[in-house]
C-alpha cells in the first residue's frame, strides 16, 4: 500500500541487535505536508525506527518508501530524507555557512545557486548574519536552528528529527516547538519527530504514532490518541489514566455492557471489538468529578470510595480514592470556589464520571 | 601538595640545574664554538667570525640540507600513507576485542632497540640477503638487485620502518576522538563514504596528522644511524655530515652545521604549530 | 551498522602488509640466527652455534652489563628529577608554567647528533674524563623530559577534588601527598621509567659522543659489530634481546590490563633484582681488578692472545675499537681519554707527539724489543722510538673477486673502471683515498700543492658515483658476500678473506701505494701505563706475535716469530711486491696546516652526490 501520496511509508519493519528486538513488524506511513510524531519512552525503538528510514540502519525484514518508491536498499547518502539529530552534531571544523552549505556542495550547484540557498536557508530560521560564526560559539537554540537550516537546505521529502529539543531548557524548547511549527507549515514537507515528551508531541503534531518495545501501540491525531487510547500503554503514557479491570456481562450494536467496580454500566465501544470474559478500561482523573452526596442523575457513572490522599499541586488538586479493591486518581483544576477543597484524608465521597468518559482498552 | 613558593623551587631545582648544566650549557658552548676557528690539528682556537656560517651557506652544504629534507618529507609521506589507514581501521573498524591487541603490535617495534630493527633491514636488503636470494629463488629477477642496500632506498625504507609508530599512534588518538555520529550526519546530508572521508574524517584529523609529521619529520631530518648504516657511509646527510665534521676535528664548523639544523627544525616547528591554530579553532 | 559499512577487503589486506612489513624483517632476522652458515641467507640446517658464540661473547656480555647499570642509574635519577620537576610545575603558576614546558620540550626536540656533538664539546671544555660519568649525565640529561612530560600530564588529568576531600577528612598536606597523590601518580611514574629505560638502553648516537674507555653499551658495541661484519652472531644476539624486550613487554601489558597481581609482583622484582645484581654485582667483583683499555683498529688483535695476557696477569683487558687515524684522533682530542693502549699509522703518531697526546715508552721495560727487524725502527716520524714501537706493517692495495672480474688488476685506475660501477668500495679514510688518486695522477700521496690536491678531489668526485661504500672496517665482508667486487683495501684483512673464499685476490698497483706501520702508543692520559708497557712487552714476544699473526693476518715486523708462520703467511704477497712498485710506495707523513685543504677536500667529495 505504498502510494504515490505517502512521503513516507514503512511496512512490516522489523530490526534485532542480536537477541534483543528493536523493533518488531512496525508498519507507518507519513503523508506529504504532515507533521507526525513518534512518541515513546526510551529504548522503545523510536530512534531506530528514525534511522532506518534515513538508511543509517538496515533492517532485517521489511521494506521502507519514500514518496511511494522502495530506498530500503538504498544507501543513506542517496535518499531524500535529511535529519536533524539529536545534540544537532553541527560539523566542528565548518563554520555555520560551510555547514548548512554542506549538503549543497555535494551537488554540482554554482557557488551562487549555493549562496543563494544557504542565504535563504538561514533566513528561514532566522540567522541571517550568522554565516561566519563557528559551531562552538552559538548556543544551543543557534546550534538547533543551523542543523535544521542543514537539512531544510536540502528540500528534502521529509524532514527526520531526532529528539531536537531535548537538550534545550524549558523555556527555550517552548520557543522551538512554535518556531518549529511554523516551519513545516512554512517549507511544507513532511516532518517526523521523534520524543519521548507527550506534551511537545500533542503541541506540535498532525498525528502521533505510540511506539513502545518496538511496536506500535497507536497512531492517530493527538485528540484520537489522548481521548481514545487504545492500550493500556498508550492511555497511561499519554496523559494520566486510571486503568481498571471490568467484566463483560454482554456487548451488542456497538455497546457493551459492563461489571464495574459491583455496577453494571453500559458503554459505547466506538467501532472498537472486544472479546473474551474480561476488559481493561481507562478514566481520565481528570473528567472525575468528587461530590461529598450522590448526584440524582441517572447518566452518570457514580461510585462511592474513601479518600487516602491529598495532593495541592497549585495548579490542581489530586487525590488518591480506594473505590473496593481499585485506587482511583482524581484530578480537579484549581478554580476559586471549588468544592472539592474541603475534602479531607478519610472522607467518604462519590464519584462521578460520564458513560463517554470511560474508553475500553484492547488487549 | 599545594606547597610554598619556596618548596616548589625547591622541587624544581635539582632538575632545572641538570638540564641548564648539562643539557643548556652545552648548546650555548656549541653557538658560541660556531663562531669560532678551528686550529690545523683540530682544537678550537678562540677567534671570532662568521666563516663558518659562509662555509655552511655553500651550495655544497645547502646540497645536503636539501638532501636531508626530502629525505625526512619521503619518509614522513610514506609514514603517513602507511599508517592513515592502518589507524583508520584500528580506530574505527576494528572488533573491540582486537582493537587493543592490534594498535600494541603496531607500536611493538618501538619498545625493541632501532639499531636491530636497521641491521634487520641490512641483514634483508644485503646483496646476499634475503630478498634477493627469494627473488632469485622465486625468478623473479635473474641477477640480485644492487641497489638495495647502500642506497636512498635502504635509507627510506630503515627510516619509515623506524619511525612507523610515531605516526600511527597519533593518527589513532584523533581517529579514535572522531564522533562517529558526525559521520552519520554526513552521510544523511548525501556525502558518499569517500567525501565523508575527505569532508568530515581528514580535516577533523588534522591535528593527529600534524602532530604525526612533527613526530617523524624531526628525527627523520636529524637521523645518524639509518643513513650511515643503510647508506653506506657515501651518502651524506646532515647528521652524518656533523659526526664526519667531528671525526676531522672540526669542531666549530660541526657546531655551526648544528646550530643551523636547530634554527631550520624549529621553524619548521613553528610553521607546524601555525597551521594547526589556524585549523584547529575549537 | 549500515554507516559503518563492511570494511573494504583492500583495508584488509593494508593491514596485513603493515604488519608484515614491521614483523617479517625481524622474523626472518630470528630465523636465520639457528642458519648454519656464516654469511648466505640461503638455509643450510639448523645450529645453536651462533647463540654459543653470543653467550660466550665476553665483551658483549660486559656491553650487556655496562648498558644495565647506565640504563639503571639513569632511570632512577632521572625518574626521580623529572618527578619532582612535574609536581612543581603543575602547581606553580600559569605564566611560568609554558616556560617551563619549553624548557623541557627542547631535549626531546633537539636532534640527538646535535646533543651528542654539544655534550662532548663541553665535557672537553671543562676537562672532564669521559666515562661512565659523562654517559650517566648525558643520557639523565635527555631521559628528565620524558618523565616530566608523562607525570605532567597525568597531574594534569587527576581529579584536585580527591586531595580537597583528603585534607576535609583531616590529613595534613604531607600525609595528602604520600597517600593520595603519590598513589594516583604510581602508573605514570611507572610508565616513564619503563620509557627511560627503554630510550637509555637503546641510545647509540649521544652515547658513541660521551663514552670513553670502558664505558662501551650493548648498542656501541653491536654497531661496530654490524659494521665490522655480518654474522649470524649478531642476528643471535638480536633475537635474544629481541625476545628479552617482548617479554618485559608482555609482563607490563598483563599488569597495565588485569592489576599488578602477587605474581606479577614477584616476578617484577626476581626480574628487576636479577638484572640489578648482574649490573651492579660486577662492580663489587671487578674493583680488585685492574682493567687496561686498548684502542685499536677493527680486526687487529687476536681474542685468544688478548685472553692469555689477562690469564697469564689477572688484569682484565678491554678492547675498544676505531676505523681511521682521524677518528682516533678526534676521540683523543675530544675530551679526557683513559685509554692506556693505542695503535696510530706512522703519520698520525707525529701528530699525536706534536700534539702532546702521548707518553714517552720506557724502553728498559720492553725486553722483547730485541726481536723487532731494525729496518722497521727509528723510522723518520719518530726517530728514537721514543713514543712507538711498530706493530704491524703492512701496504694499501686493491683486493677483488677473481671469479668477477676476469680482466687483471694491477692499477689505481681499475677502481675507476665503469666496467664496477656499484662494486666498487674505498676505504673510508681521507689519506687512503686521497693516496689512491695522488698516485695514479703521479704525485706524491704527501702532496701538499693545492693545485695537485684539487685534480686529485676532481679525480674522486668523478669516481664517487662509480662507489658502493666507503669503508675501513667491512670491505673484506663486502667481497666475501658478493656486496662489492673490488676495493681499495689494507693487506691482512684480504689475506684472511682469501681463506674463506680463494677468489679474493690481493695485488699492489703499479704506480706505488701507502706502506703502512701501525704503532704501540701510549697515551698521555693513560691511566694504567704500567700494565700498558706490560702488554706492549707481551705482544712483542715471538710466540705472542706468532698466533696474533696467524690470526690477524697482518704482518709484524718481528723477526723471531716469522719461523712460526702459517704457509700463507709465509708467502704473503708484501714479500713479493715488485721493487719498482715498492720504490714508487710511501709512508704516509704529517701535512701541517695543509690538512685543513685535505678536510675540505674530503668533506666535498663525501657530500657529493
Amino acid at each position: 500500500m505504498a502510494t504515490a501520496t505517502s512521503a513516507i511509508c514503512v511496512k512490516s519493519v522489523t530490526k534485532r541487535y542480536g537477541a534483543v528486538t528493536a523493533l518488531e513488524a512496525v508498519s507507518l506511513e507519513v503523508e506529504r505536508g504532515e507533521f507526525l510524531t513518534l512518541l515513546g519512552p526510551s529504548g522503545s525503538g523510536k530512534t531506530t525506527l528514525l534511522r532506518v528510514i534515513a538508511g543509517l540502519e538496515q533492517p532485517d525484514e521489511g521494506r521502507v518508501y519514500l514518496g511511494g518508491e522502495d530506498v530500503t536498499d538504498v544507501p543513506p547518502y542517496r535518499r531524500r530524507v535529511h535529519t536533524v539529530f539529536q545534540q544537532y552534531v553541527l560539523f566542528p571544523h565548518l563554520n555555520v555557512y560551510r555547514n548548512v552549505a554542506f549538503g549543497l556542495e555535494q551537488k554540482r550547484l554554482s557557488r551562487r545557486e549555493i549562496e543563494r540557498r544557504v542565504a535563504a536557508a538561514l533566513e528561514l530560521v532566522r540567522l541571517s548574519g550568522y554565516e561566519r560564526r563557528w559551531p562552538h560559539e552559538l548556543s544551543g537554540g543557534e546550534q538547533q536552528r543551523v542543523a535544521l537550516a542543514r537539512a531544510l537546505v536540502l528540500e528534502p521529502e521529509a524532514l527526520l528529527l531526532d529528539e531536537p529539543l531535548a537538550a534545550l531548557d524549558l523555556q527555550l524548547r517552548k520557543e522551538m516547538q512554535r518556531e518549529l511549527k511554523r516551519l513545516q507549515r512554512e517549507v511544507g514537507i513532511s516532518f517526523l519527530l521523534v520524543t519521548h515528551d507527550q506534551e511537545e508531541a500533542m503541541a506540535l503534531s498532525d498525528r502521533i504514532a505510540v511506539i513502545a518495545d518496538g511496536r506500535l501501540q497507536q497512531i492517530g491525531t493527538p485528540r484520537e490518541v489522548y481521548e481514545r487510547p487504545e492500550t493500556a500503554f498508550v492511555a497511561t503514557f499519554l496523559g494520566a489514566a486510571n486503568v481498571l479491570e471490568a467484566e463483560i456481562l454482554q456487548h451488542e450494536n456497538g455497546d457493551a455492557l459492563l461489571g464495574l467496580c459491583g455496577r453494571t454500566v453500559r458503554v459505547p465501544l466506538n467501532g472498537r471489538r472486544i472479546e473474551g470474559s474480561r476488559a481493561q478500561v481507562a478514566i481520565r482523573p481528570e473528567k472525575i468529578a468528587l461530590r461529598a452526596r450522590p448526584l440524582r442523575r441517572t447518566d452518570l457513572v457514580q461510585l462511592e470510595g474513601v479518600i487516602e490522599e491529598c495532593l495541592y499541586l497549585g495548579e490542581a488538586m489530586h487525590w488518591r480514592v480506594r473505590v473496593g479493591e481499585h485506587c482511583v486518581t482524581v484530578t480537579e483544576p484549581n478554580r476559586p470556589g471549588s468544592k472539592a477543597e474541603a475534602f479531607r484524608d478519610g472522607q467518604r465521597v462519590f464519584l462521578c464520571w460520564t458513560r463517554e468518559s470511560i474508553v475500553v482498552l484492547s488487549r | 601538595m599545594r606547597g610554598t613558593s619556596a618548596n616548589r623551587w625547591l622541587l624544581l631545582a635539582p632538575s632545572l640545574l641538570w638540564m641548564l648544566l648539562f643539557f643548556f650549557l652545552p648548546l650555548g658552548l656549541i653557538v658560541v664554538m660556531s663562531f669560532a676557528e678551528r686550529g690545523p690539528y683540530g682544537g678550537v682556537r678562540w677567534t671570532f667570525g662568521l666563516w663558518n656560517y659562509r662555509q655552511a651557506m655553500d651550495p655544497l652544504y645547502l646540497w645536503v640540507y636539501g638532501r636531508s629534507f626530502a629525505l625526512a618529507a619521503v619518509t614522513t609521506a610514506l609514514c603517513l600513507g602507511i599508517s592513515y589507514p592502518v589507524a583508520y581501521y584500528i580506530a574505527l573498524r576494528a572488533d573491540p576485542k582486537w582493537k587493543n591487541l592490534l594498535l600494541v603490535l603496531s607500536i611493538l617495534p618501538f619498545w625493541t632497540s632501532f639499531l636491530l630493527r636497521t641491521y634487520a633491514w641490512i641483514f634483508m636488503l644485503r646483496v646476499e640477503g634475503f630478498v634477493n636470494t627469494m627473488l632469485l629463488a622465486l625468478g623473479v629477477i635473474e641477477r640480485p638487485i644492487s641497489w638495495l642496500l647502500y642506497s636512498d632506498f635502504a635509507i627510506v625504507i630503515g627510516q619509515v620502518y623506524g619511525e612507523l609508530p610515531f605516526m600511527i599512534l597519533p593518527l589513532y588518538v584523533a581517529l579514535e576522538r572522531v564522533d562517529v555520529r558526525l559521520m552519520e550526519a554526513a552521510m544523511d546530508l548525501g556525502a558518499n563514504r569517500r567525501q565523508v572521508f575527505w569532508r568530515i574524517v581528514l580535516p577533523l584529523t588534522r591535528p593527529g596528522i600534524i602532530t604525526g609529521i612533527v613526530l617523524v619529520f624531526i628525527p627523520s631530518f636529524g637521523a645518524f644511524i639509518t643513513p650511515d648504516l643503510l647508506g653506506g657511509a657515501k651518502s651524506a646527510v646532515i647528521g652524518t655530515v656533523i659526526q664526519n665534521q667531528f671525526v676531522q676535528r672540526n669542531q666549530p664548523m660541526g657546531s655551526a652545521l648544528s646550530v643551523l639544523l636547530i634554527l631550520v627544525m624549529f621553524a619548521l616547528l613553528l610553521i607546524a604549530s601555525r597551521v594547526t591554530r589556524q585549523r584547529g579553532r575549537r | 551498522m549500515s554507516a559503518h559499512p563492511r570494511t573494504s577487503p583492500a583495508l584488509v589486506v593494508w593491514m596485513g602488509a603493515t604488519y608484515l612489513f614491521l614483523y617479517a624483517p625481524v622474523f626472518v632476522l630470528a630465523v636465520f640466527s639457528f642458519n648454519d652458515s656464516r654469511l648466505l641467507a640461503v638455509w643450510r640446517g639448523f645450529t645453536w652455534a651462533w647463540y654459543e658464540a653470543a653467550l660466550s661473547n665476553h665483551p658483549m656480555l660486559e656491553a650487556l652489563r655496562t648498558s644495565l647499570l647506565v640504563a639503571a642509574l639513569t632511570t632512577l635519577i632521572a625518574t626521580m628529577l623529572g618527578t619532582s620537576a612535574a609536581l612543581a610545575v603543575q602547581r606553580g603558576h600559569g605564566r611560568l608554567r609554558s616556560l617551563w614546558d619549553a624548557l623541557f620540550l627542547l631535549p626531546i626536540l633537539v636532534p640527538e647528533i646535535v646533543v651528542g656533538f654539544a655534550s662532548v664539546a663541553f665535557f672537553g671544555w671543562i676537562g672532564l674524563r669521559l666515562g661512565l660519568l659523562t654517559v650517566l649525565i648525558a643520557h639523565v640529561a635527555f631521559s628528565v623530559s620524558y618523565v616530566f612530560f608523562v607525570v605532567r600530564a597525568r597531574l594534569a588529568t587527576l581529579d584536585p577534588r580527591l586531595e580537597e576531600a583528603a585534607m576535609d577528612l583531616g590529613a595534613d598536606p604531607w600525609r595528602v601527598f604520600w597517600k593520595v597523590t603519590v598513589p594516583l601518580l604510581v602508573p605514570a611514574i611507572a610508565a616513564s621509567a619503563l620509557l627511560v629505560f627503554t630510550l637509555s638502553l637503546d641510545d647509540y648516537v649521544i652515547t658513541s659522543f660521551v663514552a670513553g674507555a670502558g664505558t662501551t653499551t650493548l648498542p656501541l658495541r653491536i654497531y661496530s659489530m654490524i659494521k665490522t661484519g655480518i654474522t649470524p652472531e649478531v642476528n643471535a644476539i638480536s633475537t635474544l634481546l629481541l625476545l628479552a624486550t617482548l617479554a618485559l613487554m608482555a609482563l607490563a601489558f598483563r599488569i597495565e590490563q588485569r592489576g599488578m597481581t602477587r605474581t606479577h609482583l614477584v616476578l617484577a622484582g626476581l626480574i628487576l633484582l636479577g638484572l640489578v645484581g648482574f649490573a651492579f654485582g660486577d662492580i663489587a667483583m671487578r674493583r680488585p681488578r685492574a682493567t687496561l683499555n686498548v684502542l685499536i683498529w677493527s680486526n687487529y688483535i687476536s681474542p685468544r692472545v688478548v685472553r692469555a695476557f689477562e690469564e697469564k696477569t689477572g688484569v682484565s683487558v678491554n678492547i675498544e675499537t676505531y676505523d681511521s687515524n682521524e677518528a682516533l684522533l678526534a676521540k683523543l682530542q675530544a675530551g679526557v681519554v683513559a685509554y692506556d693502549l693505542i695503535v696510530p699509522s706512522d703519520y698520525m703518531v707525529r701528530i699525536l707527539i706534536r700534539e702532546d697526546l702521548l707518553q714517552p715508552l720506557d724502553l728498559t721495560r720492553l725486553p722483547n724489543l730485541q726481536h723487532l727487524d731494525p729496518s722497521a725502527l727509528r723510522l723518520p716520524f719518530d726517530p728514537t722510538n721514543t713514543y712507538s714501537l711498530p706493530y704491524t706493517r703492512g701496504v694499501t692495495g686493491i683486493g677483488y673477486r677473481t671469479d668477477k672480474i676476469a680482466s687483471p688488476i694491477g692499477s689505481w685506475a681499475d677502481l675507476w673502471d665503469t666496467r664496477w660501477r656499484g662494486r666498487i668500495v674505498m676505504l673510508d679514510d681521507m689519506r687512503e683515498v686521497f693516496g689512491a688518486a695522488l698516485k695514479l695522477l703521479g704525485y706524491s700521496l704527501n702532496s701538499t700543492d693545492p693545485e695537485q690536491l684539487r685534480q686529485a678531489r676532481d679525480l674522486l668526485l668523478r669516481q664517487k658515483p662509480l662507489v658502493r661504500a666507503y669503508d675501513s672496517a667491512n670491505f673484506d665482508q663486502l667481497l666475501l658476500s658478493g656486496e662489492a667486487w673490488i676495493a681499495q683495501a689494507w693487506d691482512g684483512q684480504i689475506i684472511k678473506a682469501r681463506r674463506e673464499n680463494p677468489h679474493i685476490e690481493f695485488v699492489v698497483p703499479r704506480e706505488g701505494t701507502t706502506l703502512v706501520v701501525d704503532n704501540l702508543c701510549i697515551p698521555r692520559s693513560a691511566e694504567h701505563p704500567d700494565l700498558a708497557h706490560d702488554f706492549i712487552n707481551f705482544l712483542l714476544d715471538p710466540a705472542v706475535a706468532a698466533e696474533n699473526m696467524n690470526d690477524i693476518m697482518y704482518l709484524m715486523p718481528n723477526r723471531s716469530a716469522w719461523p712460526r708462520l702459517r704457509p700463507e703467511l709465509q708467502r704473503h704477497p708484501i714479500f713479493s711486491i715488485p721493487p719498482e712498485r715498492l720504490r714508487r710506495s710511501e709512508y704516509l707523513q704529517d701535512l701541517g696546516p695543509t690538512t685543513v685543504l685535505y678536510d675540505r677536500y674530503w668533506t666535498e667529495v663525501k657530500l657529493a652526490r
